[in-house]
């Protein structure tokens, strides 16, 4: 189990700038859960969909649920919505 | 105050401003003597959308992502159309009637600049990190929804 601090933007921003999650993995996939999990235990769960649909990102990269997680703050992107 | 911008110092200029986007001066950014034609798009924060009512905008960022979404963006529009190309969007609170967003192009040609500003505003709401938060009269607010930027699904 690893803590890893989530950068929240759009509409994660209801959960705070950032959060901490325990994480049981190694991999992106495994933050999505204990985000999940999170959303669950913060009575957030009408975030869950969202979250389905959401990308996370490490620095200015992008992230893949099978790529290991970096040992850096995490962002969680939700759909996006410029103009 | 402008965030960031960045240009590859012929063909395209792009940032990100606190705060709403200057509406005049863009033919002249993008002012070219061999250029015969401009176009020039504002998106403009509207008082109402899906039925509610809004009085303003709350643009939120991930500078780094949007940076680097916007430059690749220019980079694929200025390699389709012989233009000369500047993108701008807000970040933060922009009120109705003023504008979150501008692009201007010109070209030797009117068609390549029209195409490319309207290409250029669909894929910016669909790939840059940017998203909205509206802001209703009575101060309550509400997300609005965009497009997912998965491709792992």
């Amino acid at each position: 189990m690893r803590r890893v601090q989530i950068e929240c933007l759009g509409v994660f921003r209801e959960l705070g700038d950032s959060i901490e999650v325990d994480v049981a993995g190694e991999t992106i996939g495994d933050v999505r859960a204990a985000l999940s999990k999170h959303l669950e235990q913060a009575s957030q769960s009408e975030l869950t969909s969202t979250l389905a649909r959401s990308v996370f990102a490490s620095g200015d990269q992008m992230c893949r649920d099978g790529d290991p997680c970096p040992d850096t703050v995490i962002a969680v992107l939700p759909p996006v919505a410029g103009g | 105050m402008e965030l960031f911008e960045r240009t590859d110092g012929e063909h395209f200029s792009c940032g990100l401003i606190d705060g709403p986007c200057p509406q005049t001066g863009w033919d002249v950014r993008v002012a070219d003597p061999t250029h015969g034609a401009t176009s020039i798009f504002l998106g403009v924060v509207r008082n109402h959308n899906a039925g509610e009512s809004a009085v303003a905008v709350d643009y939120d960022v991930h500078p780094g992502l949007a940076q680097k979404a916007l430059t690749e963006l220019c980079i694929e529009l200025t390699a389709r159309f012989p233009v000369k190309l500047w993108m701008i969007h807000s970040r933060g609170l922009v009120q109705v009637g003023e504008a979150s967003v501008v692009i201007a192009a010109s070209s030797a040609h009117r068609q390549d600049a029209i195409t490319c500003v309207s290409d250029a505003i669909d894929a910016l709401k669909v790939r840059v990190p940017i998203w909205k938060r509206e802001i209703a009269p009575d101060a309550s607010h509400r997300w609005l929804d965009g497009h997912s930027l998965r491709d792992d699904t």
